[in-house]
């Protein structure tokens, strides 16, 4: 909201403001409960327990003219005043209210230092509220504690009218402006009260305005409309037209004290908070929710509010002992610094705006705000400008800049094939993948990472640089073969097994990486060195090695001083499985070219491109060996293990904020970094409770010991016991056969033992066989084994159970 | 042409906030009518209405989802002083078969004494973590000590940068590497001048245990409306976001061989001046290849990534048509406006002006 208001503090009348005011005017005698301004809003008075003093208003600050208390005291002076109101005719008389129960009169005018012209002994209690009429000067109207109006005539000097509620007190008494006739009282249960002076008997209407005191009321100065302040912490502005109708309700934050409209602005206010909120806020009472404008820097909350006859100085009086002119200049416009925009993007690329409906028509202030002059007939209020429309762009053809990345990710890694080939067709397949997708760089650096590391050409390179004997060529034709039959079932053979290994991995397993390069820390780079066995642990494609015997191995191949075994392993491996991958061992091939220094450049390049699955994906289908050199702490330009894990994280990171548990799992078990790999093996417990009395399963058994049952997992169809792969409800711990449950829950929602639970396997069955991503939130299938309840299943472990569980059915 | 999908969010007022969770399948709103509203998308993609609750005594400034870990917990901050931590209960289901959801307030946090004006849960790793900042310039750090128990948020730390402070982001980062503290930057909206800095780099001291303002980038220096760190995605530097009175993107760089003090480069790696106004957001898409803007002239732009440089490479309007003619002619017919007040505010009585 550009306001109007700021254009137009240069035409009010303090454009020269230099003094800032922001502590006040201290009063040294106390706090002031009340002020109010003379007819020229020229002269201040301020009234309180020991304070009743006159101060010019002048620019930046406030001058005394006269104090009122003093010369002699008697006791109505020396009692505190609660409020005290100006003549609006005559400028030299004032009133005060004390808590005495007296309504005092006085006359500047008067040569003596006492001022004091009358005293009204007519309350019996504190009397909270003084007014004069507004064209009537002799009339003076008084609210009191002891719950009535009375009406003095200033010439009688004598018994006033009194109107009496039966309510408890009176709080605030105003004269309306529209009829001469007519005063609101508010009082503090929570009712107004209309009257009329001339009928002292009833009032013309009572209404039931708030939950609480009302400790204020005023009218609006041209509308039929009067706002009540409560301790309700609500502001409520009536018309009272004809029957009262509250038509504007603001609520804030902390009981509400004050309210006084502002001048030529229909819709504005002012309030203060009687405890809590120190700041002074201006409201538009057709925007109840924020403040207009706020005065927020006080220390202490306002006791008393008065607008300085003009829209852009209000008065106040602070209970902290001060006495400030407010500018509205100088006011906090809370909407106007609020950002009135949103935005935000999805991982798919939808983007979401919100923005004011009239945006550009905001820009354009309102000259005729300006104006000072105009009455608050034309006082042109500024039309709110109170909706935001929201819109979501999905357009593939524009914004296919947001939407490409996403799609992107995804295809790749559900697409890249990761492991179970040979470098050399990982890569191709790789490289079509991405070149499928559009990306053209991650297409070329796939294809030289093929060229530069796939191993037949590598074989040919070997061929023609090296003549000394080389174990690799015994392996090629094995591995050629391989290759020839290399289909999709071996790869399906290589993943079956390899997902039997996971699942039973063990310690052992993290542990290969920091081996190996452990050991070739102490190599260096005496590659020349090394023997056939060392080789031989090296050669850990991500191929269809099973992990598990890898780890029976190691430490036997890692040992140099049993040979004999070492090579047994080897035999085992070469007969069991395919060639290695890569076999480096000339290091005259590093002599001459090292294509890693390249190779790092391009990972980091695409890092910093953004696109860390490239990266991640190509370490996976690198082997340890190439990986190896890559991180090489010797070389200047190495990849930092920390950098790498760094980019897991971001990567699995990206997978899991796109629901690709299945491809995090492969990604996680791919790393061979054993922080990644630790991931794995967190939060790994699912919890069970018995199928009879639905207490939890405390230890590793399928025995309950809250209802001594043995049987807690009794397939509630059949009624046997189930072996093996189970469902199992979260909810009501009832559950079964994998495929009973598929079968009751394609017709029924409700648990089958007639628990009334609707069970979440409605959920969960349908999850599995429509969706394939199947959540980690939702983890149901455990197997239940005779002697195991509590299971590991990771998040890549569920994956694997749930793919168990399809196939069963 | 672009289609926009509009939604019709039925708030009362303005909305200031609009929020993705983690998987973008859900959104909150907030706005000056003080009540939040959450949408979740269907199989179709449309967005429907799901929740919506008065949530503050003041208008909402921002809104912001935890990690789906925590379960399903939003934040707010208000107009009011107070941030809240709401959570989605899952009743059980009633009669239709539907299940009942409904938020509930968890923790109130009242230690702002004015307005909150902007409230994000930190990264995961740190658990759950929440950082507010409010309009007098204090950043504070709240921490759930069980996550299991939302209603404890003791506040942990504050910091006061002096600034008002108007909006927050978290660097998200995911593991040590390069970047060993905790770190936020925090904007100022602070219009009074332009000389100061906008944007503090604020980071967490593992050996004093304390968070500490640490840097204040010097080339901002107009009043910043929203900042947001780019997904780290990996890189070897940080993106940052910033919305002024144009569109930044500054680039933290680590230093190596840095041991002690604020250990990275801030470098203005782009800014586009094409809004030709004030730019109140700025978002990245979920790689940090992409940036959106948006301004007072109610387009966003996008702004794409290419090796070193950016360029834009759309404009959205928010309904189709042409946007203001053209900026520099908006930019101009403001200028004129503001021409007109000078002279009137030369008239000595206001009074004495007789045009309406």
């Amino acid at each position: 909201m550009r306001s109007p208001d700021h254009p137009c503090e240069i035409l009010s009348p303090e454009p020269n403001m230099t003094i800032s005011n922001s502590k006040g005017y201290i009063l040294h005698e106390g706090p002031a409960y009340s002020l109010a301004l003379n007819k020229e809003h020229t002269h201040v008075v301020v009234a309180g327990r020991n304070v009743f003093k006159v101060f010019l208003i002048e620019q930046g600050g406030f001058k005394e003219c006269v104090n009122l208390r003093c010369g002699k005291t008697s006791s109505v002076q020396s009692s505190s005043s609660m409020d005290v109101a100006w003549n609006p005719t005559d400028d030299n008389v004032l009133a005060t209210a004390t808590t005495g129960g007296a309504v005092v009169t006085w006359n500047l005018n008067r040569s003596s230092r006492n001022k004091q012209e009358h005293v009204f002994y007519d309350h019996r209690r504190t009397v909270n509220k003084v007014t004069f009429h507004c064209v009537e000067p002799n009339l003076l109207m008084s609210g009191s504690q002891d719950g009535t109006i009375k009406c003095f005539d200033l010439r009688l000097k004598e018994a006033p009218k009194t109107y009496s509620s039966d309510s408890e007190s009176i709080r605030d008494v105003q004269f309306s402006p529209h009829n001469s006739y007519v005063f609101a009282a508010a009082s503090e249960n929570g009712t107004i009260q209309v009257w009329d002076t001339r009928k002292a008997e009833k009032c013309l209407n009572k209404f039931s305005a708030h939950n609480g005191p009302v400790f204020s009321c005023d009218w609006h100065s041209e509308l039929q409309y009067l706002a009540t302040a409560s301790r309700d912490k609500t502001i409520k502005v009536w018309n009272v037209t004809n029957k009262p109708v509250a038509e504007y309700t603001i609520s804030t934050i902390a009981p509400v004290g004050r309210v006084k409209w502002r001048p030529y602005r229909r819709y504005h206010l002012a309030s203060s908070a009687l405890v809590l909120d120190s700041a002074i806020n201006v409201w538009d009472v057709r925007r109840p929710f924020i403040p207009y404008a706020s005065f927020a820097k006080h220390t202490d909350v306002a006791t008393c509010i008065a607008w300085k006859g003009d829209p852009f100085v209000l008065l106040s009086t602070n209970r902290d002992s001060t006495l400030h002119q407010n500018f509205i200049s100088e006011a906090d416009l809370p909407l106007e610094s609020a950002n009135l925009q949103g935005m935000a993007i999805n991982r798919d690329g939808d983007l979401v705006y919100c923005c004011p409906v009239n945006l550009s028509k905001v820009e354009v202030p309102k000259p005729k705000e300006n104006s000072r002059k105009t009455s608050t007939t034309t006082s042109g209020e500024e039309e709110l400008n109170t909706s935001s429309e929201m819109k979501v762009f999905r357009d593939p053809k524009i914004v296919t800049y947001l939407s490409d990345d996403a799609e992107c990710i995804q295809m790749c890694a559900i697409q890249y094939k990761l492991r179970g080939r040979s470098i050399g067709e990982l890569c191709e397949h790789n490289a079509n993948v991405a070149s499928s997708v559009g990306r053209p760089t991650v297409f070329l650096l796939w294809n030289v990472l093929r060229i530069l590391y796939d191993r037949i050409s590598l074989i040919s390179l070997k061929e023609d640089i090296m003549s000394s004997s080389n174990i690799e060529s015994s392996y090629d034709d094995d591995g050629e073969d391989r290759a020839g039959s290399s289909s999709d079932e071996d790869g399906l053979k290589a993943d079956k097994q390899n997902q039997l290994g996971d699942f039973y991995f063990g310690d052992a397993e993290i542990d290969p990486l920091d081996a190996e390069h452990d050991q070739y820390d102490c190599l260096g780079l005496q590659m020349d060195s090394k023997t056939v066995e060392e080789d031989n642990d090296w050669e850990v494609p991500a191929e269809s090695i099973a992990l598990r015997h890898e780890i029976s191995h190691q430490p036997i191949v890692d040992d140099p001083y049993m040979p004999e075994l070492a090579s047994v392993s080897n035999k085992m491996n070469n007969n069991n499985i395919s060639a290695p991958l890569l076999r480096i061992t000339s290091p005259a091939k590093f002599d001459a070219w090292n294509p890693s220094e390249i190779v790092v450049e391009a990972l980091r390049h695409h890092v910093d491109q953004g696109d860390v699955q490239t990266a991640v994906c190509a370490l996976i289908v690198l082997s340890d060996e190439i990986r190896n050199e890559l991180t090489n702490p010797k070389r200047p330009w190495h990849l930092l293990h920390d950098e790498i894990e760094c980019w897991w994280l971001n990567y699995l990171e990206l997978l899991k904020q796109f629901k690709l548990w299945s491809c995090a799992t492969t990604v996680i078990q791919l790393s061979r970094i054993r922080n990644i790999l630790q991931l794995h093996r967190t939060s790994t417990s699912v919890y069970l409770s018995c199928g009879w009395c639905s207490k939890g399963l405390t230890r590793s058994s399928r025995h309950c010991y809250n209802c001594q049952h043995s049987e807690c997992a009794r397939c509630a169809l059949c009624q046997r016991i189930v072996r093996g792969m189970y469902a199992w409800c979260r909810g009501c711990a009832h559950g079964g056969h994998i495929g009973h449950m598929k079968q009751w829950f394609m017709e029924n929602k409700y648990c089958p033992t007639g628990c009334g639970h609707m069970c979440e396997h409605y959920i969960l069955c349908a999850d599995v066989f429509e969706n394939s991503n199947f959540g980690v939130h939702t983890c149901v299938f455990v197997t239940i084994n005779s002697d195991n309840v509590k299971m590991a299943p990771t998040m890549g472990l569920k994956r694997q159970e749930t793919t168990k569980a399809t196939e069963i059915l | 042409m672009v289609e926009a999908h509009s939604i019709n969010a039925e708030h009362k007022d303005l909305i200031h906030d609009v929020a993705f969770d983690y998987y973008g399948e859900r959104m909150a709103t907030c706005s000056t009518d003080q009540f939040v509203k959450v949408w979740d998308q269907d199989e179709q993609g449309n967005w429907n209405l799901t929740a919506s609750w008065k949530a503050h005594s003041g208008s909402v400034w921002k809104v912001t989802w935890a990690h789906p870990e925590f379960g399903q917990v939003l934040a707010t901050c208000s107009f009011d002083r107070t941030a809240a931590i709401w959570e989605e209960i899952i009743g059980e289901s009633n009669e239709g078969g539907t299940l009942l959801r409904h938020w509930v307030r968890r923790a109130n946090l009242v230690d702002s004494r004015t307005s909150v004006t902007d409230v994000k849960f930190g990264p995961k790793s740190f658990g759950l973590i929440l950082a507010t900042c409010s309009a007098d310039g204090v950043m504070r750090i709240y921490e759930a000590p069980d996550a299991m128990n939302l209603a404890q948020w003791p506040l942990q730390h504050e910091v006061s940068l002096k600034n008002p402070s108007s909006c927050l982001t978290w660097n998200p980062l995911l593991s040590n590497f390069r970047m060993p503290n905790a770190m936020i930057a925090v904007g100022s909206d602070d219009n009074s001048n332009t000389t100061n800095s906008k944007v503090f780099i604020c980071e967490y001291n593992e050996v004093s245990r304390r968070w500490a303002k640490t840097e204040s980038v010097a080339s901002v220096a107009h009043p910043v409306h929203d900042m947001i760190f780019a997904p780290n995605m990996g890189r070897s530097f940080y993106l940052l976001a910033v919305a002024t009175n144009n569109v930044r993107i500054l680039k933290l760089k680590p230093l190596t061989d840095a041991t002690s003090g604020f250990p990275y480069t801030i470098e203005t790696a782009a800014q586009f001046d094409d809004h030709y106004c004030t730019v109140w957001r700025v978002a990245w898409n979920v790689t940090g290849t992409v940036l959106a803007s948006s301004g007072d002239d109610g387009c966003v732009r996008l702004w794409k990534s290419t090796v070193d440089t950016w360029k834009c490479v759309g404009v959205l309007k928010r309904d189709g048509k042409l946007p203001q003619p053209q900026s520099k002619t908006a930019q101009s017919t403001a200028q004129n406006n503001l021409t007109r007040f000078f002279k009137l505010g030369q008239i000595t009585h206001p009074s004495e002006v007789h045009w309406h």
